[in-house]
């Protein structure tokens, strides 16, 4: 029997928290043949569900496994949607660019932080890991984005997230663009020396991205 | 006191003259001598006699060290990328071993003797059993390993995808640390060994204590057991990130009756000083952050924080970085944390 738009969209939330991949598909699938709204099956049923794993990862229910498992869910459901949005529901998100600062390869946090974003329906642009700080900046001013988020695990790497905000400067791009820092070495205090905005976690990260978008606040 | 005798007394269950400081330098001995962290960490030899003209120009406690993290992926057959810039700082895994399930039973345990670090871990030892010294034994933790043969985010997501095959890989690199621990051992005596362990794949900033003790736990306890077993009895253990939910199934490991913990700031000093049960010297756990981008200020108060909190703790406390010396800290942020052992470290 066929389920209403609520009820599917509650259960593909559910399916995403409880790292389900083969329900999440088969609900998102469901929910397309049905004909429901693209965008409201991403706002209102993926990236809930990834907001709530963002919740229990807050309260150390769940780790970082639990979470790529969650995002997994989240990418496969996605990947039905996707086809089904209407070309203006996909335009018109704040933009930002992230990866992790030149001569450091560890990615997860990264790559936590851009799930997180793209559930809460930032437009992200995935530089990788091991990126030149300048690239930041290019890739930032050729797309028009809003924010660069920066990470790193290394504390021989953090200078770079400093040069970010340097070339920023220089150019002139502290208004337009704003840069926000997070990872294991990283405090609010050298957020703070550097000109940056500093997050925690990948959840507070989405928070502190909203918030830069919405009060305009400047590197 | 000189440095020796420092750390023996606290070692001892003694009051020392101060607080002992282990600034844990390793390859920022070699920022200090202008020479490039390859040639650091390909030459073992070097790699002591800079560290120990480092100690010499800071008037820190602590010996030499050698090593690096990121190890089990070379070993078992992956590549590793030595560090071309002071950025990159230290070895990695440049490329994993298993990329599909289907490998995971056929992989081979490695060669105990000639695999990955191994021969420069042997050169290193060699020098320091010439110098009095003990020589030192990897011990993990197993986690470690098990990333550097999977990759670290492969890792995070087949402990629930695929847990069967997790555990065949950690059964593996534990019996590949047991079996390069028995030739040390042969080679150079037991009563002549250290082991050493670093666990930063454990922490509660990655995983939970369920996952530490369904995976880590079991094989950990069996390294563990098996080295006490051939005879060692010096451990050490360094707990890098957060592990304040991890501490009580470290605390029930099989331990020696006395060993050196070391701590980052995530983890509280006085936490994990009663969760082992008082019975180790503690070490800690002044911010890394702070070494490579705080003021001599920074570092200076830190260091007293850490003093006063652990300084009375009943097994004994070292003041040390809570990590490896950031190789981009300003020299005086390391003489910081002499001086502040010097100035509120003492003991009446």
């Amino acid at each position: 029997m066929a389920k209403d738009k609520a009820e599917l969209l509650e259960k593909m939330a559910k399916s995403v928290v409880e790292m389900d991949d083969d329900l999440t598909v088969e609900l998102a699938q469901e929910y397309v043949d049905q004909q429901y709204d693209g965008y409201d099956a991403i706002n209102m049923g993926l990236a809930k569900g990834m907001d709530r794993a963002g919740q229990l990862y807050e309260e150390e229910e769940y780790y970082i496994p639990e979470l790529l498992m969650c995002s997994d869910a989240m990418y496969s459901g996605l990947e039905i949607i996707r086809p089904h949005l209407k070309q203006q529901e996909r335009s018109g998100k704040s933009k930002i660019v992230i990866g992790v600062v030149e001569g450091d390869t560890h990615d997860i946090g990264k790559n936590l932080v851009k799930i997180m974003l793209e559930t809460s329906g930032f437009d992200v642009v995935d530089l990788g890991r091991d990126i030149p700080p300048i690239d930041f900046v290019e890739k930032a001013k050729e797309i028009h984005a809003d924010l660069i988020a920066l990470s790193t695990l290394m504390t021989t790497t953090m200078d770079g997230m400093e040069e970010v905000c340097q070339i920023l400067k220089e150019q002139d791009l502290t208004e337009r663009i704003k840069v926000m820092v997070g990872g294991g070495p990283i405090s609010k205090s050298f957020a703070d020396k550097i000109g940056a905005h500093y997050s925690e976690d990948a959840t507070k990260a989405v928070k502190l991205a909203q918030q830069l978008v919405k009060e305009e606040i400047r590197c | 006191m000189i440095s020796e005798t420092r750390v023996q007394a606290v070692f001892n269950g003694k009051k020392p003259d101060r607080v002992p400081v282990f600034s844990f330098v390793g390859a920022y001995a070699a920022t200090l001598a202008g020479i490039p962290l390859y040639e650091y960490y390909t030459n073992p030899g070097l790699a002591i006699e800079l560290q120990l003209k480092a100690r010499d120009l800071f008037g820190y406690d602590d010996g030499t060290h050698y090593g690096w993290a990121d190890w089990g992926g070379w070993e078992f057959g992956g590549e590793i990328a030595f560090p071309k810039t002071r950025k990159e700082a230290s070895p990695r895994t440049s490329a994993n071993v298993i990329n599909h399930v289907s490998q995971v039973d056929s992989l081979p345990v490695p060669d105990p003797v000639s695999a990955g670090m191994l021969p420069l871990i042997d050169k290193y030892n060699r020098q320091k059993i010439a110098m009095g010294e003990k020589a030192v034994i990897q011990g993990g933790s197993i986690s470690l390993l098990a990333a550097g043969i999977l990759g670290k985010t492969r890792l995070l997501r087949w402990y629930l995808r695929e847990p069967s095959a997790v555990k065949v890989i950690y059964d593996k690199a534990a019996d590949f640390v047991i079996a390069a621990a028995r030739a040390t051992i042969d080679r150079y005596g037991a009563v002549n060994c250290s082991v050493g362990f670093t666990a930063p794949m454990d922490t509660n900033d990655l995983i939970s204590a369920d996952i530490f003790h369904k995976f880590c736990f079991p094989v950990q306890a069996r390294v563990n057991r098996e080295i006490m077993q051939m005879g060692v009895d010096k451990f050490s253990i360094h707990l890098c990130g957060n592990h304040k939910h991890n501490l009580k199934l470290w605390a029930a490991l099989p331990w020696p009756k006395r060993m050196l913990i070391s701590l980052g700031p995530e983890t509280d000093l006085v936490l994990a000083a009663e969760t082992f049960g008082h019975r180790h010297v503690i070490a800690g756990n002044v911010s890394t952050s702070f070494l490579a981008y705080g003021s001599y200020e920074e570092v200076y108060n830190n260091t007293v924080q850490c003093i006063e909190t652990g300084k009375d703790l009943p097994g004994g406390f070292i003041v040390m970085s809570g990590c490896e010396m950031p190789v981009l800290a300003p020299p005086l942020n390391v003489f910081a944390m002499v001086q502040a052992a010097k100035d509120v470290g003492g003991y009446v």
